[in-house]
This record gives structure tokens, sequence and C-alpha cells, in this order.
């Protein structure tokens, strides 16, 4: 008898688990589940789609979903419609709980193409869902939202996305100017007759973060008929240069000469009469523009102009700058060819990205390359060079600035080559030049404000010490060269150390650094640890420090905008 | 026999329930009603139903090259033109027939209007069916196509795309969207992923989602990882904060309890509180309210607030108004170029947050929420509050 309760416990348990995983909810579990045993019965993808009427309830959704997830040989489209349909058999079923679930999924891309689907199913629905959706989430989503419901309602759209709801919600400008400018792009593409006649009476001279709407639409036109949406602007703006000076006139410029349209090349001509400056500005920015718009249709269009045309050399260097990692000896023929063009950083940018490439292939031979360069370059190469050679061997790269430092023609480029190799923002991420400058003293004096900036997020400590170093000596630090104290390196080191910053800061000697150090102190460590930040400033003495301090704190930003 | 077969029959339900996924958060919470209208039910008529696409994918995965050639005529000519669902499905079975000729087609047959966005969803699909053969011609792809192409050889094969990636120009720009699939297919390529960058720009979506890894597995290192990263556009000790708690809100708790004062802990500690709220509302909010202050305590409490409006809307209202309605110092938004606005600008809004509790509530019960008007909110703020349910 307790044989037979022990099998008949342990038969269901196994029953229990195995329906469990297939039905009850474990989504993950259910999944595999669900694609080992389609592996098994090596059935064709075809039969192995999620089949519709397994879609019962609001659970087989969750499954298929969790299901389409996981790889299982089929093509990754396919499995992302399994996801969609799910999708759209959920709001079918319960709008309300997919809604929920939205809210309460962790992973945003649920709500994205929960909407999507429900835009398919029921764009007036869709929009009702939107706007009682939780404000911040249906922030993150309504740029994917509104572009969808283009393609399925334009009207419904149109009236929709310029809402105040919706240009307030995106985060920043530069958020609300791609939000209108994408929505307005797909609304030329759902219904192009009604968006023209949006242009109506706007000022299409005016150049503003909300008449980028208009640009999109003029790009969207000038792509279907760019002699209509190029003679419309014209009459509009009254002048070429106005219309090239309006939202969305330099990128439909920049279409017809790629399209080779005649109009288009009779305005690049009519560009020479302009004066010299504004003349290569206008080159320069429509250059730009048709690398941004097709880089190898604007790369074989330059190909094809006379080699001294300014606009083919314009081309060629932008398309350098974007091949310069993939391609550095192609990058620096081209950089090479377009001489006469483009400021100094940008030619020194190009020569940095391509010699950080060619230092991953050939360290020893693109070393010995930098001395056949333009004066003008080699700081930037030698810079590219020790960015990607401190990352893959150090002990080469130092040995490598030695014998910079003893070369003459090339001693004078290494502090600053050096320094670049050492600040955050070209690739290398946070790095620390304490056993550098153990084992090079010199470059100390190289040790410029995003130096010690990069070195403040890498290692704090080391570097307030440097700087308390240097003052002592009597020696310059980095952020108080110019008429302003730059206080990037100060903030570093109030955000991630507060507490051993206001030891730091006590050590330092009398004077405006030190006062500027305790402000932004304060200012930062406030903001987050009012009651640490106050102590601190109780203790100190009366003085300069402490009234420094108070200035900090009243400058704590108070920035949130309640409606309240 | 009854005996066994009783026994058997608990220990199956018992079974069930453990492994069923607990969704009653969910199922209890007040219902918003949003009606779906449905509409007809014939594949290319008016139908959009999920039943629909069902067909519609039942009829493109048997046809033949010229077949889906004229099924993708009848689409455009339909008014589900612009139904990306749709147009996944014949793509996908296309690009496995005939990548080339669909490509073509695109470019060709499309109006421009569809072009582009068709276009990118073929280049996925070419690349996920056939990688090599599609590198021949989309090598000299650039901006979101390519990216789309490099996202498609990466769902299949994450070392051919990091491969690919090498050769293509502007590859800096598009690593970011294949670094997950680098991340999680080939991980061993992931430190010549960071050393190759040119920007720091380029580093950022190999390290986050590195450190996404490590949060999931061992969250001591996960931290660490995090914070030699340095604070370089985001504070990523935040992320890894983030995806800890998600899984194990007390692992992620056991980290901040070891930070020193900063404003990573700051940024960490509201992140937890929007997490461990979802799961554990008392222990949460216990630990909100015993163990911070401040600025810190007042954001979490806006984000517990809108972790828990959905199932709660008249607590999560009493959670904010907790925390208080006036601005508080701001710690996210801090003067610094590497802070990216996606961070600066994510300051819970205490405001914002009641205003939306209020209008659910109302939404869901409109008596409630009037004698909650009466009840809680101070009178100098009732008007206020009644403005935000006018339509």
């Amino acid at each position: 008898m307790n044989l037979h309760i022990l099998i008949g416990a342990l038969f269901g348990a196994v029953l229990g688990i195995a329906i469990g995983k297939v039905s009850g909810g474990n989504p993950d579990a259910a999944a595999k589940h669900m694609i080992e045993r389609s592996e098994k019965t090596k059935i064709s993808n075809r039969t192995r789609t999620v089949r519709e009427d397994k879609l019962v309830d609001v659970q087989a959704c969750r499954d298929a979903i969790a299901a389409s997830a996981i790889p299982d040989g089929r093509h990754p489209l396919l499995r992302k419609m399994d996801r969609e349909r799910a999708l759209r058999r959920w709001l079918e079923l319960d709008s309300s709980s997919a809604l929920a679930e939205a809210e309460s999924n962790q992973d945003d891309s649920f709500a994205i193409d929960l909407f999507k689907q429900w835009v398919e199913l029921d764009p007036i629905s869709a929009v009702e869902g939107l706007g009682k959706l939780n404000p911040s989430l249906a922030d993150k989503l309504s740029r994917d939202f509104f572009i969808t419901l283009m393609g399925r309602d334009p009207v419904l759209a149109a009236q929709e996305f310029r809402k105040d709801r919706w240009q307030l919600g995106q985060k920043s400008l530069s958020d609300r100017l791609e939000f209108n400018r994408v929505i307005s792009l797909a609304w030329f593409n759902a219904d192009p007759d009604a968006a023209i006649a949006s242009l109506d009476g706007v000022d299409l001279r005016v150049r503003d973060a909300d008449n980028l709407t208009e640009g999109s639409i003029l790009i969207g036109w000038g792509k279907v008929d760019f002699d209509a949406a190029w003679t419309y602007l014209t009459e509009k703006t009254g002048s070429i240069d106005d219309s090239l000076t309006s939202p969305g006139g330099m990128d439909l410029l920049a279409e017809g000469l790629l399209c080779g349209k005649s109009e288009a090349i009779a305005v690049l001509a009519s560009l020479s009469d302009l004066d010299g400056r504004d003349m290569r500005n206008r080159v320069s920015q429509l250059a730009d523009t048709m690398v941004r718009v097709d880089m190898q249709e604007s790369l074989d269009w330059a190909l094809e102009q006379p080699e001294d045309d300014p606009i083919r050399k314009n081309i060629l260097r932008y398309v350098a700058s974007k091949m310069a990692a993939a391609d550095p000896d192609r990058a620096l023929e081209m950089l090479d060819e377009s001489k006469g063009t483009g400021a100094r950083y940008v030619i020194e940018g190009i020569t940095r990205e391509s010699f950080a490439a060619l230092a991953s292939s050939d360290p020893v031979a693109s070393a010995e390359r930098i001395l056949d360069l333009p004066v003008g370059q080699r700081k930037a190469a030698m810079g590219g060079w020790l960015t990607r050679v401190f990352a893959s061997d150090p002990d080469a790269a130092l040995a490598q600035c030695r014998n910079w430092m003893e070369d003459p023609e090339l001693s004078a480029d290494l502090p600053a080559a050096w320094a670049l190799s050492f600040s955050w923002e070209h690739g290398s991420g946070v790095r620390d030049p304490g056993e550098m400058l153990a084992a090079m003293p010199e470059l100390n004096d190289a040790v410029n404000g995003m130096v010690l900036s990069t070195w403040a997020k890498s290692d704090p400590e080391s570097a307030a010490n440097w700087v308390t170093e240097r003052l002592e000596l009597g020696e310059k630090v980095p952020f108080n060269d110019g008429p302003f104290i730059d206080d990037s390196f100060l903030m570093d080191l109030s955000i991630s150390r507060p507490e051993f910053t206001a030891n730091w800061v006590m050590g330092l000697p009398d004077g405006e650094i030190q006062r500027e150090a305790a402000r932004t102190l304060i200012s930062n460590w406030a903001a987050f640890d009012p009651d640490a930040a106050n102590n601190w400033i109780n203790s100190l003495p009366p003085g300069p420090v402490r009234g420094a301090a108070e200035e900090g704190l009243s400058k704590t930003t108070k920035q949130n905008q309640s409606p309240f | 026999m009854a005996l066994p077969l009783a026994a058997g029959l608990l220990s199956f339900f018992i079974s069930w329930q453990v492994t069923k996924r607990d969704t009653s958060a969910i199922e209890k919470s007040p219902k918003l009603r949003v009606p779906i209208r449905r509409q007809g039910s014939h594949v290319l008529g008016s139908a959009r139903s999920a039943g629909s696409l069902y067909q519609w994918q039942e009829q493109v995965e048997g046809s033949s090259v010229t077949e889906l050639s004229d099924l993708a005529r009848q689409l455009i000519s339909s008014s589900h033109r612009n139904d990306l669902a749709m147009w996944q499905t014949l793509l996908a079975a296309w690009s496995e027939q005939d990548g080339q000729g669909m490509i073509d087609f695109i470019e060709k047959d499309v109006p421009i209007s569809q072009r582009e966005t068709l276009l990118e969803i073929g280049w996925f699909a070419w690349g996920a069916a056939e990688p090599d053969a599609a590198f021949v011609l989309g090598k000299t792809l650039s901006g979101p196509r390519e990216q789309q192409f490099l996202m498609g050889v990466a769902a299949v094969d994450a070392r051919k795309a990091a491969e690919f990636l090498s050769q293509m120009p502007n590859s800096q720009m598009s690593r970011y969207y294949i670094s997950r699939q680098i991340v999680q297919g080939a991980p061993d390529l992931v430190d010549g992923m960071l050393q190759s960058a040119i920007y720091d720009g380029g580093r950022v979506g190999f390290q986050s989602e590195w450190v996404k890894q490590l949060a999931a597995t061992d969250p001591a290192k996960a931290v660490e990882y995090a914070d030699n990263m340095g604070i370089i556009f985001q504070d990523n000790i935040r992320i890894a904060i983030d995806e800890i708690a998600k899984k194990d809100p007390a692992a992620a708790l056991e980290q901040i309890q070891m930070m020193p004062s900063n404003r990573s802990k700051a940024l960490s500690s509201v992140t937890l509180a929007k997490d461990w709220v979802r799961v554990d509302r008392d222990k949460a909010l216990s630990w909100i309210r015993g163990s911070l202050t401040g600025p810190v305590q007042h954001y979490a409490l806006v984000e517990a607030a809108e972790a828990t409006g959905t199932t709660d809307p008249e607590g999560a209202l009493g959670l904010v108004l907790e925390a208080g309605l006036e601005p508080v110092a701001d710690f996210y938004d801090v003067r610094g170029s590497s802070i990216m606005m996606s961070e600066s600008s994510a300051l819970p809004d205490a405001g914002k947050t009641a205003a939306y509790l209020f209008q659910r509530l109302a939404q869901t019960d409109p008596e409630g929420a009037e004698r909650y008007l009466q009840d809680h909110i101070p009178s100098e703020l009732q008007e206020k509050f009644r403005s935000y349910l006018q339509p």
C-alpha cells in the first residue's frame, strides 16, 4: 500500500510538473519545452509555427511570446511574427490585461510591440489606450506608435501627433526634433497630398524646432518628385539662397544631385557666384548632406567630377571620416585628395582614427609611416597610434613615447599626442596615467583638463593627490589655465568621492582653487546627501571656504517641472 | 487505490501551483476599458485579426518565388500595405529562396513611399537567411540598411556579424546595434571590440551588455566592472543595480549597502525602489522609509508610486503625497559633458506622477477619486487636481 502511495505521488508530481511547464505559466520553461518537442519530432517550419487555434487564452499568448524569444532554427522574422500575432490575439481576447502587462513588464519593447499591433487592429482604441497609459511609458513609445499610426490612419495620426501632450512628452529639444522629423516623413509616405497641403501658410524661410516637420515633408516629396518639390520651395522662399537655408532645402538639393536632376546641377553651378567663404560653407554643407543621404552614391558621383572640383574634394573628406576605422589606407588617400578643404580639427580627426586602426593591424609599420605625413597631421596620428597601443601593449607604447621624445622631428608633438591618448572620448574609456607619469615625469606638464577628468573617472583619489602635489610645487594645474576654472574634474571628484573630496579640499592651499573646489563639492553633494554636506559645512570655521561652500548649497539645482 | 490517486492528484496540484507564473497582481488590477472594434475576417480584405495573420503566414510559407512576388504585389495594392507583420513574414520566406531577387523587387517594384522601410526589413531578412551571399552586395551599405543587415546576420551568427562589421564603412556607428548579440553569442570578441573603438560611444553598447550579463550571474562582479568603467555618458553602476534588482532585489540591496555615499549610490537606490516595489511592496516601502533620506527618499517614493500605479492607483497616489509635491534637489542633471541626456533628464517628477495617478483613479473608480480628493488632497491643490479630470 505504501509503495502504491509513493508511486502515485511520484507519478502525480511528475505529471504536475510536466503539465505545469507546458500550460501553467513559467514562460521560459514552457517555451523551451515547446521547442524541444518540435525539434524532436522534426516537423516542418510551417507546422512549428504557433497555430492560431492554440492561442485560446491570455496564458497561451504569454507562452507564445516567451517561446518566440528563443532561437529555434527558423528565420528570426518568423519568430517575430509569432510574437506579433500573439500580441494581436491578446488584445482581441482582453485588451485591459494587455495594457496592464505593458505597464508592469520590465522590458519596454513589450509595450512598443503591443501598441504597434493595437494600431493595426483598431487605431482609435489604440490612441485611447495610449492616452491611458502611464505617461512616462507612453512618452517612451510615442515615436514608434505614431510612425505605425501614420501608416494605418494618417488622418488620425496627423491630428494627434502635434498635440502638446506628445510634443512636450519628448525629453529634450533634440528628441522633439527627431520625433517631428520621422513622423512627418511617415506622414508624407502615407498621405502625401495632406502632408503637402499642410505646408501652405508656413513660412519656409524660418528654421526652427517646429518647422522641421515641414522640412521632412519636403525631403519626402523630393524623393518622389524632385522638380515639383524644388519648384514649390523656391516659389515659397523667393530665392535659392533662402531655399538652401530653409528646413529640408539642402537635403532636397542633395537628392536632386544624386538623381542627376538638371535643376539641381544648375543650383550647384550657381553656388560659385557666392563670395568665397559663403561658397565654401554651402559646398561643405551640401557635401555633408549628400554623404549622409547615401555615402556610396555620393562617392560614385564625386569621382565623376573634375579632380579640383570643391564638392568632389568635400565629399571625399566626409567619406574618409566615415571609412577611417574600416579602411584607413583608403581614408588617408581620400583625405590627401581632399587637400584644401575642411577645418584642421576635421583633418586631425580622420588622421587620428586612421592611425588608431592601422596600429591594430601593424603597430611597427604604422609608427614608421607617421614621419611621412605632413607636419600638421603627425600629432593626431601619434595620438591615434598611442590610444590603441596603450590598450594592447602598454610597454611598447611607453617605449615608442621615449623614441618619439628623442626624435627631433616628433618630440614637440609628443606631449599633446600622449594627452590625447589619455583623454576619454577617443575610444579608450577611462585611463589612469599614474604609472606612465612616473615612468616619464617630463609628461606631467602635458596633463590637461581632459586627462585630469579622465583620471578622476578612473582613480579620483590619485588624480586629486596629483593636483595637491603640483600646487605644493608651485606648478600650474590644468583646470585654472584660462580666465575661468574648468570644474569638470572637480565635478567628477564630487559625485564619486564626496567624503574624500571634503578632506582633500581642506588640504589645498588657500585661494580661488580651494574655494571653487568647496563650491563644486557642495553643489553636487547636497543634491544627493544633504545631511552629510550640511554637516561638513557646519564643521568649517567661518571664512572664505565656508562662504564658498554655502554658495554651493544655494546652487543645488531644483529643476523638476512640477505642474503644481 | 483511492489513496494513491488522491495523493497523486494532490502532488500534481502542488507542482502545478509551484510552476505557475504569478500574474495575479495584473489580473486583480483595476480594469481600464479600452474596447477593440473587431473587423472582418478575409485575409486581404479588411481583416487584421491574429487569425488572418496566421492564414497569411500559411499562404506565404507554401509559396514559390513567383507566387511570393505575386503576393507582394497584392499586398502593395491592398489596405494592408503598411502592416509590417505581414511584410516580415513575406520577406522572411522570400529571403530564404531568393534574397537578391527580393531586394531587386523592393528597389524596382515597391512604391518609393514604402521602399526604405521594406529595404531595411529586406536586408535584415537576407542577412539572417544567407549572410555570405548577402554580404557580397551588402558590404557597401550604410546607415539604417547597414544596421539592419548586420542585425539580421547577428541574429543567427554573432561572430560572422562582427567579422562583416569590421569590413563595412562607418562600422563604428553600427557596432552598437549588434553589441547584445556579440556579448551573448561571441563573448570572446568583446575585448577586441572595446579596443577597436575610435570613440567612447563605440564602447557603450558592449559595456552595458556585459554589465547585464554579469548581473545575471555574479552581482558583485557586475558592480565592480561597472565601477571600473567610470562615468562616461551614463552611470553604469545604476545599470548594474537595475539588472540585479529585476531578478533579486535582496542581492541589489546588498551591493548598495557596500557603496560609499555618492551619486551612483543615490541613483541605484531610486532604481532599486522602483524594481523592488513591483515584487514586494511592503518590504520595499519599509526600506525606502527606514533607510533612505532627503532627495533620494523623495525620488524613491515617486518611482515606487509610478511602478505600482497600475495595480493600486490610490495607494500609489498616497506615496507621491508622502514624497511631497514640491521640487527637491536634482542629482540626475549634473554639469559635465559626459552625462547623456537620457540620464540627466530622467528625474522622476512628483507632480506629473500625481496627476497621472489621479486620472487613473478617476478612470477606474470615479466616486473613489472624488472621495480621495476630499479626504487626502490639500485644499489648496484640489482645484488643480480637478482640472486633470477635464478632457
